[in-house]
């Protein structure tokens, strides 16, 4: 009976050996890409494999290859496969012609009907990079993501990259912050920091509409440097400022004389020596002809110059806004009272994106809005200190002579009482001049530019002034508002014991008759 | 034609005569009631504080999928593999029913248990619409159970495929769940910049489901997925069955 | 009817049937005789669609049995053999499935009809579950004449059942034979000698009779034994020289000193008993004894195959496939 034995296993181990070291062979020709030794080993045991199963078999291989197993078996196969290809071209062919029905009440997976145009506009190929690691969530990025390719006929494209895993990438587009998505268009870029339908959109705008945007900041008074590398430098500013497709340049005002043609914003940043009364008469001119300045000012303890009495008397005369001499004094954070903690208090575009971040201000001035400004200008201050902070007029505190802070004091009668507003932005709807003052020029030097939301503040200031934050403005979706019904305790009982045991004890229950009756019938 | 129905509704009945189907039922609506549960006395908690969402239909629908994962191959395991086991199935292969008919009239009486079982739990979304003000938004309902719908469609078919492979019901249920977790794991598979990447998405059966109808969003690449997928597994289980009469 | 050509299966390397080659006309009932695992429920399982002949073609009413698969089993009634059953149905249930699965007209009166038949009227609404195996076998013989088929397979049709079952289930099929053709298998020689029109005996997947039960009998007797017990001094020994010179008698045995066995011609004239007493008589013996030596179903097979070892290949178990197809 051995001979039986080895009969009947012997062909089908053969066979099987031949189909693994056929499989053998393939991957490994896949991975060489050339008739190396072990490729050829393995296709030599496969044949070998394959003539004992021929030999021992004759009668089933000739089976298999005539008659009615072969016919049907190739029938069934031909079928199959068309069966599958055309179930795969069906598929195929939806991709290429997606159809969505948003059934929710507020069209929440439907972009607004600005963003849909501007997408309809869209004629060279846009590519999101997503820069998400593992650490975070890609739902909601992938949820926004999708529903711009969807409305965007094959223009708009996303991928994700995990800038651990590839930081060349990451570093090459200037990506600093984890789930940063960034929209390529050719060789140009834009970042958007804070991924929402808004903000993708306008970046897209920025993409479709290419302008040179340009910044000046302002030098020949000693303010700070925006090539400097270290913490006291701007150079990180300068650096986001370019990612956000801005050209970043310096201008001497003491050589020009007068103000650049081509900016759109300019930015005073900390002067140490005050303007001329020429210069300040060219930047009066350069604000009344519509254009835009961000004025950041230090305290006069720290050595700063501006404002002057000049340009302090101008802000308040022109623009209502009131730029005061003293130092904010804040004890939310004991150990270092003149650290102020600025908390946005408007919806602005400027202070939108810091969804809940606070502003680092290292010594700071406060910067109040005056009242009676006339309707064609607005003047809104958007960021202030808690109440527990006040300005403290009393700066002798401060000489560098005395202890810091030994001998301050909250002084009702001249102190001004917090919340202390620290940043103030007015637009004149006439010229469309804008202007931001800040009570502090340090927050964005290196040293503090990634403290919270320090740096964005200002780079959204700077997109604001250059009135470019609203190229899409959407009207916003009504939202349907909905809230639980209030239950006390014994509603919320009842509502676990409704809804735990009410159904599926019916269930149990009917199960249980039926089985019980059929017992019953045998 | 008239076989499929024939052989369905024998298959459903036989659900609500055995232990298997009403255990399912049971087991689906309990563990579903006690989620739900555990959701709403979270949001109750949260509504003390001002400004937090309501709960939405998100709640019921989002893990109805996992309960399905877990409960169909249970329904599908017995369909063919348990006539086999039994013996049954010669008197049903000798009768003057086409294969096709066979397979599709098995999977159609698993599909009707499966509507019964989703018609039940329609309780939640309208105790929560009684919970709401004013009252819960039924298009992710509508869109969410219909994605429900056509994922135990495919699901199914799958399931009487694999079953129509073995004649151990519990083989059947393990490789079925195996096979399941694999589609449903597979778009986790492929890493980031893969090339195959975008094919394995779209065949993970979940992202069909959570990137539309669970959002609220009917998708005809959804839907025409789900058919194929459906097609596809009528298919193999009917070639399984056919090839009983030509192999050997 | 029922048409078989070189039909042939292999279950791996064994060989299940080699090669049968048979036909049964219209209204016949037809047996299909051997031992267990001779190949007859391959057989029947291959004429019914429910398993392909690795070889060979097969064909009922003129439809091929793979090709018009569907044909075939529309026109087939199948009893299998150790009938698998829905246990959770109830007996009118299971009818009523398999009737609307063959699509019988005027259903309920023919399941009534039918339970009337295999007598199991008072069980219609009982489990199947329940039933005891005897009528868990008329409920499957019910599901095969259900649809008044052309044909009737049935496998081991009364396997199981108490010999008065038996007779019941035995009148059953000779009252369908009128009217359909029945292929029956069964390993009982009395059965098939009683029921059936023809015989086929089968053993080791080959056929190695056909005939009508009278012939074969005869056939399968090969000779008429007779067994003689007599009475003499001189031995039953004595006898045997007398004995073996009259005519039709071939060969003449002392099994004892009392007992003889005779084996006389096939055609031996029905005088021959006669003149075999009257020569013991003649002889001076006394004889005690005269009867016929019947033939067990085993001494069938064993002369059947003793037979074909005489004139074929021997139907050796270790006989590999190769072995069988080359020969």
């Amino acid at each position: 009976m051995n001979r039986k034995a080895w009969r009947t296993w012997l062909p089908w181990v053969s066979l099987g050996v031949a189909v693994v070291a056929a499989l053998v062979a393939a991957g490994a020709y896949v991975v060489l890409r050339a008739f190396e030794p072990p490729v050829r080993i393995a296709l030599a045991v496969a044949l070998v494999g394959l003539a004992t199963f021929l030999y021992l078999e004759p009668h089933r291989v000739r089976r298999w290859l005539t008659g009615r197993e072969a016919r049907y078996g190739s029938n069934a196969l031909v079928m199959s496969l068309a069966f599958v290809g055309i179930l795969a071209a069906l598929n195929y062919l939806v991709t290429l012609y997606p159809q969505r029905w948003d059934l929710t009440e507020d069209q929440r997976n439907t972009l607004a009907p600005e963003i849909q145009e501007l997408l309809g506009q869209l004629e060279t190929p846009v590519k999101a990079y997503a820069f998400y690691s593992a650490n975070i969530n890609r739902d909601f990025a992938r949820e926004t993501l999708d529903k711009f390719v969807q409305a965007s006929d094959g223009k708009f494209t996303y991928e994700f990259v995990d800038p651990i895993v590839n930081p060349t990438l990451a570093q090459e587009y200037g990506v600093t912050r984890d789930g940063t998505v960034v929209l390529v268009m050719g060789e140009r870029r834009e970042q958007v920091p804070f991924l929402s339908d808004e903000e993708i959109a306008n970046a897209l705008a920025r993409l479709m509409r290419p302008e040179e945007r340009v910044v000046y900041f302002i030098t020949g008074h000693g303010e700070g440097d925006i090539e400097t590398l270290g913490d006291a430098g701007y150079s990180m500013l300068k650096e986001e400022l370019t990612n956000r497709n801005f050209t970043v340049r310096t201008w001497s005002l003491p050589a020009e004389g007068r103000l650049p043609d081509d900016a759109d914003v300019v930015v005073l940043a900390g002067p140490q020596q005050a303007l001329t009364p020429a210069e300040q008469k060219a930047l009066e001119d350069y604000l009344a002809n519509g254009g835009s300045a961000i004025f950041l000012f230090n305290t006069s303890v720290e050595g700063a110059a501006e404002p002057s009495a000049d340009l302090a008397a101008y802000l308040a005369q022109n623009w209502f806004i009131q730029v005061d001499d003293d130092v904010v004094v804040d004890t939310s954070s004991p150990q270092q009272p003149l650290i102020a903690v600025g908390i946005p208090t408007q919806r602005h575009p400027v202070t939108q994106n810091l969804a809940g971040l606070v502003v680092l201000f290292p010594v700071a001035r406060s910067v109040r809005p005056l009242d009676g400004a006339p309707g064609t200008l607005t003047v809104q201050a958007l960021v202030q200190t808690s109440d527990r902070a006040w300005g403290e007029m009393d700066l002798t505190a401060f000489n560098t002579s005395t202890p810091q802070g030994a001998q301050v004091a909250f002084d009702p009668d001249t102190d001004l009482a917090g919340p202390v507003p620290l940043v103030v932005v007015a637009h004149d709807t006439l010229t469309n001049a804008r202007v931001v003052v800040i009570g502090d020029a340090d927050f964005v030097r290196n040293g503090f530019y990634q403290a919270y939301g320090n740096g964005l503040l200002l780079l959204d200031a700077v997109d604001w002034a250059a009135g470019q934050e609203n190229l899409i403005s959407i009207t916003p979706k009504p939202q349907t508002q909905r809230f639980l019904k209030p239950m006390a305790g014994q509603g919320l009982a009842l509502l676990a014991l409704s809804s735990i045991c009410l159904l599926p004890g019916a269930v149990l229950i009917v199960g249980g008759v039926v089985w019980f009756r059929r017992r019953m019938r045998r | 034609m008239r076989a499929i129905w024939i052989i369905a509704r024998r298959e459903f009945r036989r659900y609500f005569t055995s232990p298997v189907g009403y255990l399912v039922l049971f087991l689906y609506l309990f563990i579903l009631g006690l989620i739900v549960n555990n959701s709403l006395q979270q949001a109750y908690a949260f509504s003390l504080f001002q400004g937090a969402p309501p709960p939405n239909s998100d709640i019921i629908i989002g893990p109805m999928l996992t309960l399905l994962v877990f409960s169909i191959p249970a329904l599908t395991m017995r369909l063919l593999a348990g006539e086999q086991a039994a013996g049954t199935l010669e008197l049903l292969l000798t009768a003057p029913v086409r294969d096709w008919e066979l397979i599709v009239g098995k999977w159609l009486g698993a599909f009707l248990f499966v509507l019964v079982l989703l018609a039940l739990t329609l309780i939640y979304p309208l105790a929560l619409h009684l919970l709401i003000e004013p009252g819960l938004d039924w298009g992710p309902v509508i869109s969410g159970y219909l994605g429900l719908l056509l994922v135990s469609a495919a699901l199914l078919a799958l399931g009487v495929a694999i079953s129509a492979m073995f004649r151990n019901q519990v083989a059947a249920f393990a490789v079925t769940l195996a096979v399941f977790l694999f589609l449903w794991m597979v778009s986790s598979l492929a890493g980031a910049g893969n090339p195959s990447e975008g094919v394995l998405r779209y065949l993970d059966f979940g992202n069909h489901f959570y990137n539309a109808f669970f959002r609220g969003v009917i998708d005809l690449q959804g839907i025409v997925y789900y058919l194929s997928v459906t097609a596809f597994g009528l298919l193999v289980g009917t070639v399984i069955i056919e090839s009983r009469r030509w192999r050997g | 009817m029922i048409r078989a050509r070189d039909l042939t299966k292999y279950y791996g390397p064994r060989l299940a049937i080699d090669h049968l080659t048979f036909e049964t006309r219209k209204g016949e009932i037809v047996g299909f005789l051997g031992p267990n695992g001779a190949g007859k429920t391959t057989t029947m399982r291959i004429l019914t669609g429910y398993m392909p002949p690795s070889e060979g073609d097969a064909w009922i009413a003129d439809y091929h049995v793979v090709d018009d698969s569907l044909e075939v089993r529309r026109r087939v009634g199948y009893l299998p053999e150790n009938i698998a059953l829905y246990d959770d149905m109830t007996v009118w249930d299971y009818l009523a499935f398999m009737g609307q699965l063959r699509g019988v007209p005027n259903l309920e009166q023919r399941i009534a009809e039918v339970l009337e038949r295999v007598n199991l009227v008072d069980r219609a609404e009982s489990f199947i579950g329940s039933l005891s195996r005897g009528m868990r076998q008329r409920v499957g013989l019910a599901q095969a004449i259900l649809h008044q088929p052309q044909v009737l397979i049935l496998d081991e049709p009364t396997i199981g059942l108490d010999p008065a079952q038996r007779v019941e289930v035995r009148e059953l099929i000779r009252e369908i034979g009128q009217e359909h053709t029945v292929m029956l298998s069964t390993h009982i020689l009395s059965e098939a000698q009683d029921l059936c029109d023809r015989v086929l005996i089968i053993n080791q997947g080959r056929i190695l009779a056909e005939d009508t039960p009278e012939e074969l009998e005869l056939r399968l007797r090969g000779a008429q034994r007779v067994r003689l017990q007599v009475g003499g001094e001189a031995g039953a020994a004595g006898l045997q020289p007398i004995l073996s010179r009259l005519p039709g008698v071939l060969r003449v045995e002392a099994v004892d000193d009392q007992h003889l066995e005779v084996e006389l011609a096939p055609d031996a004239a029905p005088s021959t008993r006669p003149a075999l007493a009257q020569a013991v008589l003649d002889a001076g013996y006394t004889l005690h004894e005269m009867c016929t030596a019947s033939l067990s179903l085993e001494d069938i097979f064993l002369q059947l195959i003793r037979e074909e070892a005489a004139s074929g290949p021997a139907p050796d178990a270790a006989a590999t496939p190769t072995a069988n197809e080359e020969a």
